[in-house]
């Protein structure tokens, strides 16, 4: 039991690290209805600087971390400004693609600034070990990383709610023609919605490099899991993101743990690829989502 | 509703279908027949229903209600991309979903049903699906020349005036050699000597072709001098059916232009137009 | 009775657009048919290598381009069935198993191993399409993505015809006892095995082109673009959607599993994780860079990604952080990136659009030389390939 526990703990903490990937990527969207391929490479770009930060230029974690944010959210806000703007009106395709060549920018991009490979991840729990409980371990990490994700939940949940900024974007994601109409500088929403998204994904990074000792350029990858958080979630929830992000990571965590127990068949690996079977599945029964809205297609 | 012999049987008979969106009737209980071989118009203020009944009769829209028969057969039976095998052809109101493709390329999309070779016999292609290409090129070249496109043929409908893309696509829907034509207002935004041509051209189709038209229009005048029998709607209701003259005169058609009080705030321009055009007969 | 068209305007009198009629379009492929010969003949094994590997490249790009240049389906997914196809090839013509671990194979015939490594791809791509074309754009995009990591975990546990995460080794070309491994003299010409491979690429692309291409400019290739452009509007129109997009589907795979099997069996060898997501995104920068909806541009894509690379690293001397064979290193990634958006931004019809337009103003020039009236502009720069030869020329 206490085993178990250990899981379900490990898997909310990986959870959350989607849920903020999938936060920020259903941020954009609802701003922009544009889909964000180099969501997972924000998370690579945060965790380098964060580490290069403490490591090579020798600053505190948390000045560190601020660094790593103020730099991705330059970048999302530079690719937003001059590439994505011009591609308004544009084919989904097309968008998705450009997106997708901004992944590879800043995946090689990392590789080539920092070739060594692996890192060690910036981290303040050097010497905090965690909780005991019962026979099962509270990392402090985890227990940071959850901690931390509800507070950014609860931070947007206050920023949607009740700032003037908030309300435009709910306005802009729910009609953009109306918003224009009232005077709502979607300019700004569409810069807001790819910097917070920049910033949670920074956030996210940095704690995903904290779950290992050392870390590399494939961490980027590990983010692609936030893709059937998002479907789960539906594209344009908010909250969805939150639950979609942390069903995946226990779906991972416990398919990992118990998969060659009662279903050795399945051969080795099988836990990478559940969170994908999970998605296909619910993809089979709703093609929009769980909580997408249907397209209509102009004739 | 105004013959008095045995009429023959109608091409397309719609009966009662009502199509509705979460809460909005778009169409309520619409019923209306239409004769092989006759022009038929639909008008109605803007929002009266006549892109939604257009959207039924090309099977985009499922009806919530209602039966329609075309030729004897149940339409409502078919999907979207079977109703150009029975023979219905439908214009578009909105010409912006191919416009890189040329016009010939465009005809021949719609001489796609008439077409038969497939991935294989076309990557092939020496032999069955050359032939085809070679004999529908031709067929589509007359049918350019027809219409007085033929010059326009290589270039890409998007580069195209407006007026010309909706003739080219008016080219494309008669390619399918169609028996039901549904025109989704073919002369809008065209001046007035083009809108004329192309109401010509409407007549000769309907004399030389024989093709049944179903017609979706604001121009007042247009309509009035070529439609055999006018169907009228206004929020989704018929509110009025027979021919161009007794429309005109029928009470409740002008009420719904011009609207409840004769007293009340000015109607819209076009509106406007409408009841000059209505007022003025043709 | 010639389908010829009426009264040609200036510019189709001037210069037709099939790039095999113009004189300088037919000067062009001489000369590049020339430069292919010569590197045949002198280039060398590192030479001929970079053109090998492209020319794989180039009819994986070309499949890719079926599906999502022409058909508008986004696939992130052709390394999977680029795995399919190159592991149905080792089965049936890898060397018979001689020790217990060793992975299965049959040592069939080239001839039959070849065609059936595309063969089993289009059967997976006709199995997986019915569920996966009924999602649109994005989903699509995601499932896709999905596929590849789910042909891997397929690949790492499927290791009796696999081999497992070490990999295994694949089948050369060959008939009878001459096999491209180990060639040997052939009515007194010695060629090498990068020779061979050459020749065997060049035709197996040269017919695939020439498919596609023929199938783009008959009914099933405008069908394709009409559901592309607006499915809704193609429907009407009579376009059976999904009658369109499996066959699309179907053939792009069949392409995918051929090239899949020619990549692997070029070193011999291949692992699981030849057929990862990198490899993907390379194929759909390519048919982006190259030109969508284009033969000609899917070959000039495929030499953008695969071969400009290796080539500048071969002439630099210097060796980025690459796995060699058909990786390109870091550097270059960034570059590609770069293209993308750049091309996207500027230049969405790809290399074949910028030619496109450099070709009309070449012929405005020509025709102000020549005197009179300069040509009208016939076709927008974002036309397609010029494989398509125009209608009444047939």
């Amino acid at each position: 039991m206490a085993n178990f526990i250990q899981l379900v703990f490990a898997g909310l903490s990986l959870g959350c690290i989607y849920a903020l990937v999938a936060l920020g990527f259903t941020i954009i969207f609802k701003a922009s209805e544009v889909i964000n391929f180099a969501q997972g490479e924000f998370l690579l770009v945060g965790a380098f600087i964060a580490s290069a930060g403490v490591f090579d230029w020798h600053l505190n974690f948390f000045v560190a971390v601020l660094l790593a944010i103020v730099v991705t959210v330059l970048i999302a806000l530079a690719f937003e400004r001059f590439a994505l703007r011009r591609m308004i009106g544009r084919p989904v395709f097309s968008i998705v693609m450009i997106t997708i060549g901004l992944d590879v920018i800043l995946l090689h991009g990392v590789i080539v600034k920092w070739p060594q490979g692996n890192r060690s991840p910036a981290t303040p729990f050097q010497f905090v070990s965690g909780i005991d409980i019962g026979g099962v371990h509270f990392g402090a990490t985890d227990l940071a990383t959850i901690a931390v994700t509800f507070a950014v939940c609860a931070i947007l949940y206050v920023f949607f709610r009740y700032t003037r900024y908030g309300l435009a974007m709910r306005a802009t994601a729910l009609d953009q023609e109306a918003a224009l109409a009232i005077g709502i500088n979607i300019r700004t929403v569409y810069a807001l919605a790819w910097g917070i998204a920049a910033a949670i994904a920074t956030i996210g990074g940095v704690f995903l490099a904290m779950n290992q000792p050392t870390f590399d350029a494939t961490l980027g990858g590990i983010a692609l899991a936030a893709f059937p958080a998002i479907i789960l979630g539906g594209l344009d929830s908010i909250p969805g993101a939150v639950v979609g992000g942390i069903v995946i990571g226990l779906t991972e965590v416990l398919t990992q743990a118990y998969q060659s127990s009662f279903a050795g068949f399945l051969g080795t690996n099988f836990y990478t690829i559940a969170p994908y079977l999970l998605m296909i599945l619910i993809l089979l029964v709703r093609p929009y989502g769980l909580f997408g809205t249907r397209k209509v297609e102009r004739v | 509703m105004s013959a008095t012999q045995a009429e023959p049987h109608p091409l397309l008979s719609v009966t009662d279908v009502t199509v509705r969106f979460a809460g909005l009737t778009a169409l309520g209980d619409v019923s209306f027949d239409v004769r092989a071989g006759e022009l038929f118009a639909v008008i109605g203020p803007n929002g009266a229903g006549k892109t939604s009944l257009f959207n039924v009769l090309s099977r985009v829209y499922q009806p919530a209600s209602g039966r329609i028969t075309f030729d004897g057969r149940d339409l409502l039976r078919l999907k979207t991309h079977q109703i150009a095998a029975v023979g219905i052809a439908r214009t578009f109101q909105n010409l912006g979903q191919f416009p890189h493709t040329t016009v010939l390329d465009y005809l021949l999309l719609g001489r796609h049903i008439r077409m038969r070779s497939g991935i294989v016999l076309g990557g092939v292609y020496l032999g069955p699906a050359r032939a085809e290409e070679r004999e529908n090129r031709a067929y589509c070249q007359r049918l350019l020349e027809l219409l007085d496109l033929a010059r326009y043929r290589d270039q890409p409908l998007g580069s195209l005036p407006f007026g010309l893309q909706k003739r080219a696509d008016l080219a494309r829907a008669l390619a399918a050699q169609p028996r039901l034509l549904l025109l989704d207002e073919p002369v809008a935004g065209m001046g007035l000597d083009e809108s004329q041509d192309l109401a010509a051209v409407l007549l000769d189709i309907k004399e030389q072709l024989g093709i049944t038209q179903i017609l979706v229009e604001h121009d007042m005048a247009m309509v009035m001098g070529i439609a055999d029998h006018v169907l009228v709607l206004d929020f989704g209701r018929v509110i009025a059916r027979g021919a161009p003259a007794e429309v005109q005169a029928n009470p409740d058609v002008i009420k719904a232009y011009l609207g409840d009080d004769a007293g009340s705030a000015a109607p819209e321009s076009a509106r406007q137009s409408d009841i000059a055009a209505i007022d003025a007969g043709s | 009775m010639s389908a010829s068209a009426p009264v040609a305007t200036p510019a189709q009198a001037a210069a037709p657009r099939g790039s095999l009629r113009s004189t300088r379009g037919r000067a062009l492929i001489l000369a590049g048919l020339i430069m292919l010969g010569l590197v045949f003949l002198f280039g060398g094994d590192t030479w001929l290598s970079v053109l090998d590997y492209t020319l794989v490249a180039a009819i994986a790009t070309l499949g890719l381009n079926v599906l999502t240049g022409y058909a508008g389906q986004i696939s992130l997914g052709i390394t999977f069935f680029m795995g399919v196809g190159a592991y149905t090839a080792a089965w049936l013509g890898g060397d018979p198993p001689v020790l217990k671990g060793d992975p299965a194979g049959l040592g069939l015939s080239f001839l039959i191993w070849l065609p059936a490594a595309g063969i089993v791809a289009a059967l997976a791509g006709a199995l997986i399409g019915p569920t996966a074309l009924r999602l649109k754009g994005f989903y699509l995009g995601i499932v896709s993505l999905a596929l590849v990591f789910i042909g891997y975990y397929l690949f790492l546990n499927v290791r009796g015809i696999t081999g497992g995460a070490q990999g295994r080794s694949f089948p050369a070309p060959g008939f009878g006892s001459f096999s491209f491994a180990s060639p040997v003299p052939v009515f007194g010409v010695q060629l090498t095995s990068n020779q061979l491979y050459f020749l065997l690429l060049l035709v197996v692309l040269a017919v695939s082109s020439v498919f596609v291409g023929n199938v783009m400019r008959s009914r099933a290739g405008r069908a394709m673009r009409a559901v592309r452009d607006n499915e809704a509007g193609a429907a009407i129109m009579g376009v059976n959607l999904f009658e369109v997009k499996m066959g699309a589907f179907i053939l792009s795979s069949f392409l995918a599993g051929v090239a899949g099997a020619l990549l692997a069996s070029y070193p011999g060898f291949a692992a699981p994780n030849t057929w990862n997501l990198v490899l993907s995104i390379q194929f759909v920068a390519a048919i982006l860079i190259g030109g969508v909806a284009s033969v000609w541009g899917s070959i000039l894509g495929a030499v953008f990604v695969f071969a400009l690379p290796q080539v500048l690293e071969t002439l630099s001397q210097t060796q980025s952080a690459s796995s060699g064979g058909i990786a390109s290193g870091d550097l270059n990634a960034i570059i590609y990136g770069a293209l993308i958006i750049a091309f996207l931004l500027f230049e969405p019809a790809g290399m074949i659009g910028l030619i496109r337009r450099g070709q009309m103003l070449l012929r405005r020039f020509d025709d102000r030389r020549k005197g009179g009236q300069p040509a009208r502009v016939v076709a927008s720069s974002e036309s397609e390939s010029q494989l398509d030869v125009e209608s009444s020329k047939l």
